[in-house]
């Protein structure tokens, strides 16, 4: 009987960049709710702390590679980010072709897609308005006061004292946002999440 | 809340002229020796002057600490002009001059006493279909000053005055001016600085302070009193401000101010002072068996809690602008993100300016926020923002080389001094 000659296994990763803890918790629980309903493949989700753009995305995918034992291949990179950092005019919009142009061509990356969350991932949050409210306590008649989705889900905090900070409030925010019925988020935005779900191939009625 | 919408100030120290749009955060962002701490002194000198008594104001137009040496200025008058709006109807402008004191021994034609030269106030309703400022103090010639009396009248009555005083505070006194209330406002905007520079032992020194005729000792200087105050008057808003610390340090549990007088000694009633209060802030770690004091913690979350109490404040005692110099001092980069956005929460209508060396915080910030220390070859003060119509080609090209707009700026800051033909091409005019 002859042996079988060994071959080297590559690791093939699934990475989302994500901008901040509050976007790290919503996408965690994305990914929860896709397991339940079927989804085994396992995903990493790096918080860059602001904007991942292309850099960001770079350096986390290389220390990806640093850390592996085997080669790695990337066969999805997935970029969350909120969409009113540009309206803000602090940053520009990438070219996202070039982008993906990019990391497809030096990062060992197969499939990139972006998940836009709009206007901020707050907005995400106030689709299950009511679950939120639950999960604060506060009666279900509560309007959330402000102009932009981030501003409501502050205000709403705030009522009860508790600082929201998106950037790096985790152990504080945590808690509340577990309760959110994410279900419900994701059919109010499966256009946003169509591309994303299609590259993890991911499919539920 | 009034609020204070623009400030330009001349001829102090190195500052030739120094104009600044403030938005809700607004930052001074230079290299070292580019007068970032001149603008701000000159900020706080120029709303002291209307504040101050006249034996003050006599005192400061001869401050050689403040009066410039810079050939190019030298011997050029102090200029300060504020703009603001008194409610949500009412613009105004309020503006001053004087002259510096000169005492060259020696030189008896150089000598000359400080004096106040030019002042003004305008106003317009921004709601009306042409909104015109209109004059309702006028003095151009130092000791002649026209006000209008009335509503219906001109700007033509004269105002007796010193060379020492200013009509805004001599008018105060006239309660049935129609616009008394206006005169009133000016003169109560309030600026505040927060020290985020000392040695942060010293923000929680113990301190003798008098306060309503009793002497306190404070343990935590004014932080823990007040701490323990706000605690006792508005719990809702000191429990945020406990959230938002703890949220930026997260090992933190809990944050206690306290009062402890335990000494109960007896004293007479011919006693000349009570005995003092005192306070300390008690702080539960997460990993620590028992608690212990704010001040044996880290020197950035003592400049935290110093910086976040004030911002606080400042919010509710109705400062309208908050200085503070290098707001990053001690604090890791990757908490200046939340640091900025839970400042602006506290904020509320109260407006920070804050001077800067870090690209960490310069990131974070939009163009109308940034002022650039620009590179100036008669050592001038030169704080410049983007032109707006140059602010998406800049954001452009920070973008191909993967910076923010901030980041870009901070970066260009630094090669001005070779790439000059940038400066009049993306920076607006002074």
């Amino acid at each position: 009987m002859t042996k079988k000659k060994a071959t080297i296994n590559s690791d093939h990763i699934k990475v989302i960049f994500v901008e901040g803890d509050a976007d790290e918790i919503i996408i965690d629980k994305l990914i929860s709710y896709y397991r339940s309903n079927g989804f085994k493949k396992q995903i990493k989700i790096i918080n860059t702390h602001g904007f991942p753009d292309e850099k960001k995305m770079r350096q986390g995918l290389t220390k990806i590679i640093m850390c592996s034992k085997n080669p790695v291949e990337f066969e999805a990179v997935v970029c969350e980010y909120d969409t009113d950092i540009f309206a803000k005019g602090i940053q520009q919009e990438p070219n996202w072709k070039k982008v993906e142009k990019n990391l497809k061509q030096n990062n060992n990356v197969t499939r990139f897609c972006r998940i836009q969350a709009k206007t901020s991932i707050e907005d995400w949050m106030l689709d299950d308005l009511e679950g939120l409210l639950k999960a604060l306590d506060l009666p279900l008649n509560t309007k959330p006061k402000g102009q932009y989705g981030q501003d409501k889900v502050k205000a709403l905090f705030r009522r009860k004292n508790i600082m929201y900070d998106r950037h790096k409030g985790r152990e504080k925010i945590k808690q509340y946002l577990d309760k959110l019925d994410i279900a419900k988020i994701r059919e109010a935005r499966k256009k946003e999440l169509k591309e994303f779900e299609g590259v993890l191939g991911i499919s539920i009625n | 809340m009034n609020a204070l919408n623009k400030i330009t100030i001349k001829g102090f120290r190195n500052i030739d002229v120094f104009s600044i749009d403030l938005t809700n955060i607004t930052s001074l962002l230079a290299p070292n020796n580019y007068g970032k701490s001149n603008a701000m002194a000159a900020i706080k000198f120029g709303f002291e002057f209307i504040k101050n008594q006249s034996k003050t104001r006599l005192r400061m137009m001869g401050d050689q600490s403040c009066i410039s040496i810079n050939k190019g200025i030298a011997g050029k008058p102090f200029v300060f002009e504020e703009e603001g709006s008194i409610d949500n109807n009412t613009d105004y402008i309020y503006g001053y001059s004087f002259d510096w004191k000169r005492n060259r021994k020696g030189d008896k034609e150089e000598e000359s006493e400080g004096q106040i030269v030019t002042e003004y106030l305008k106003v317009r309703n921004k709601n009306s279909e042409k909104p015109k400022y209109t004059t309702l103090i006028n003095r151009t010639a130092g000791n002649k000053v026209k006000y209008i009396p009335s509503p219906t009248g001109r700007c033509d009555k004269d105002l007796p005055i010193e060379s020492d005083e200013l009509a805004l505070n001599k008018l105060s006194n006239f309660d049935d001016l129609f616009y008394h209330d206006y005169v009133e406002t000016i003169k109560s905007v309030r600026v505040r600085g927060i020290d985020t520079l000392s040695d942060p032992e010293d923000l929680f020194a113990p301190r003798l302070m008098v306060k309503n005729g009793k002497q306190s000792l404070m343990l935590g200087a004014d932080l823990a009193p007040y701490l323990f105050e706000l605690k006792q008057k508005d719990r809702n808003v000191f429990e945020l401000l406990v959230s938002a610390i703890t949220n930026l340090i997260p090992a933190i549990e809990t944050i206690d101010p306290v009062v402890i007088n335990k000494l109960n000694l007896k004293i007479d009633e011919d006693a000349p002072f009570e005995l003092p209060d005192q306070y300390d802030i008690i702080v539960k770690e997460r990993y620590n068996n028992q608690q212990t004091r704010f001040q044996y913690l880290s020197t950035g979350s003592m400049k935290l809690l110093n910086l976040l109490t004030k911002v606080v404040k400042a919010q509710k005692d109705g400062v309208q602008l908050l200085l503070v110099e290098e707001l990053e001092n001690s604090i890791h980069p990757r908490l200046l993100q939340s640091l900025l956005s839970i400042i602006d929460d506290f904020l509320g209508d109260t407006k920070l300016l804050f001077t800067s060396h870090s690209p960490n915080l310069a990131k974070y910030l939009s163009a109308p926020q940034l002022y650039i220390g620009l590179p100036s070859e008669k050592g001038y003060v030169d704080f410049r923002t983007l032109k707006a119509t140059k602010v998406s080609r800049v954001l452009k090209i920070a973008a191909a080389g993967e910076m923010s707009l901030g980041e870009y700026l901070f970066d260009l800051m630094l090669d001005l001094e070779c790439e000059r033909d940038l400066i009049s091409e993306f920076f607006t005019k002074n």
